[in-house]
């Protein structure tokens, strides 16, 4: 811009100011002024639309709102500030909620692994529901509704013996099994039949078993026993009574 | 080169509802690079002006209809600029809770880093000289000095005597010319 000298005459008397360029040093970016023209109409325009306008610009608020913003406002103050307070007297240790997330996390995690059932088997979906009636289907409703069962093809049954020659050889083992029992049994009553018809045991059965023992007790060393066992000599029914007796006599 | 309207002409437009547009456009083509250095000889950084200008533009519009034609147009353009640079620089300064002096050194940091002044080292000291003058001297110089204006327009922009602003422009010459030298 070159602005209209007209009477500089006082630059004269300032010869520092008079030496400085009085051309304008500031500038504008390019085209500014071709624009500035339209971007004032428009903020002109603009302008009006929102001083001419209704305050409200077209919204609207519930009936009473700003009767009641105030004291909602003071409200909330007054509760946010309660919350913040320690009026309870309550406290909490150090770091508490800032871990309280995590335990929280841990302890539902811990919870549901123990509820989780134990079993690793699974069945398919609603399993249970219908096995109750595939049940009866297959058993007491097949039957009386007259449905054909399912045969299953029968498996082929190889037997390893003859049924005729099994059945002998069953009867001869048996056959034999019982005679020897019975021979067994007579054996061993003969025994004892002839124990008790021997000399001895009819001898000794007429002395009392308290005598039998005190001599015994007085007279027999524990190692005659071995003596006695080797050197065991036949028993000779004839003579064991007078030797016997003789013993008898001979102890008293 | 577009022949400028005459006032009265845009007045007269102006009070036509159906030619206010076209008026106040003339008005725009005419007086608005103006005020607008008006502006930003005062704010200094490029997009401060750019609002105030538009603010400026604002107020003409709607006040233009009861403009009584007892002084210049430019003149009241003028003056509803000035007024509006001022509001500006004292809202900076309660915003930023700085001193009034502080406002200038501001300023001049602003012109040391704006990327829209090409001036030489003379004309950028000269600028600085003048952010040392208070607001009011800052005006009458700068009206003086870029815009020649006689000292009555300026009494008409101000609200100011005469005489008291051939006192207030000559003491802000002398700062400036001390500070000029002083910074050789």
């Amino acid at each position: 811009m070159n602005s209209d000298r007209g009477n500089r005459e006082w630059l004269n008397d300032y010869m520092s100011l008079k030496q400085v360029n009085p051309n304008n040093p500031f500038t504008v970016p390019e085209g500014y002024f071709d624009e500035l023209e339209q971007q004032t109409v428009s903020f002109i325009k603009l302008n009006e639309l929102k001083n001419g306008a209704s305050p409200e610009q077209g919204f609207t608020v519930p009936e009473n709102y700003f009767e009641e913003l105030r004291s909602n406002i003071n409200a909330r103050i007054s509760i946010e500030d309660a919350l913040n307070k320690e009026a309870t007297g309550l406290t909490v240790p150090e770091g508490y909620f800032d871990n309280l997330s995590q335990q929280i996390q841990s302890r539902i995690i811990v919870g549901e692994s123990l509820t989780e059932p134990s079993e690793v088997f699974a069945v398919p979906q609603d399993y249970f529901s219908h096995l109750t009636e595939n049940i009866l289907n297959k058993t007491a409703n097949g039957q009386k509704t007259g449905k054909p069962e399912i045969v299953k093809p029968r498996g082929i049954v190889r037997q390893l013996f003859s049924s005729s020659a099994f059945k002998y050889a069953t009867a001869a083992c048996l056959t034999l099994a019982v005679g020897a029992t019975i021979f067994l049994s007579q054996n061993s009553n003969n025994v004892v039949q002839s124990h008790d018809n021997s000399f001895l045991h009819k001898s000794l059965s007429a002395i009392p078993v308290d005598d039998i023992q005190n001599y015994l007790q007085l007279n027999v060393d524990p190692t005659d026993t071995r003596t006695l066992i080797d050197e065991s000599k036949q028993v000779n029914a004839d003579n064991l009574n007078t030797d016997l007796q003789d013993e008898l006599d001979t102890s008293q | 080169m577009s022949v400028q309207v005459d006032d009265a002409e845009i007045l007269r437009k102006f009070q036509d509802e159906k030619t206010r547009n076209e008026a106040f456009n003339l008005l725009l083509k005419k007086y608005q690079q103006k005020l607008y250095w008006h502006v930003r000889r005062m704010v200094i950084d490029h997009d401060d002006a750019d609002d105030l200008i538009q603010d400026t533009f604002v107020k003409v519009w709607k006040n233009l209809p009861g403009f009584r034609n007892d002084a210049q147009l430019y003149t009241w353009m003028y003056r509803i600029a000035t007024n509006e640079c001022i509001t500006f620089l004292n809202k900076k300064k309660q915003k930023n809770n700085i001193p009034l002096d502080d406002v200038a050194y501001e300023l001049a940091d602003t012109l040391a880093d704006s990327t829209y002044f090409n001036g030489d080292q003379a004309q950028l000291k000269l600028q600085q000289a003048i952010l040392t003058l208070p607001e009011k001297q800052r005006l009458v110089f700068n009206m003086k000095y870029y815009d020649d204006m006689k000292y009555e327009e300026m009494s008409e922009v101000l609200g100011t005597s005469v005489g008291a602003l051939k006192a207030s422009f000559h003491l802000a010459v002398k700062k400036i010319e001390s500070f000029l030298l002083s910074r050789d």
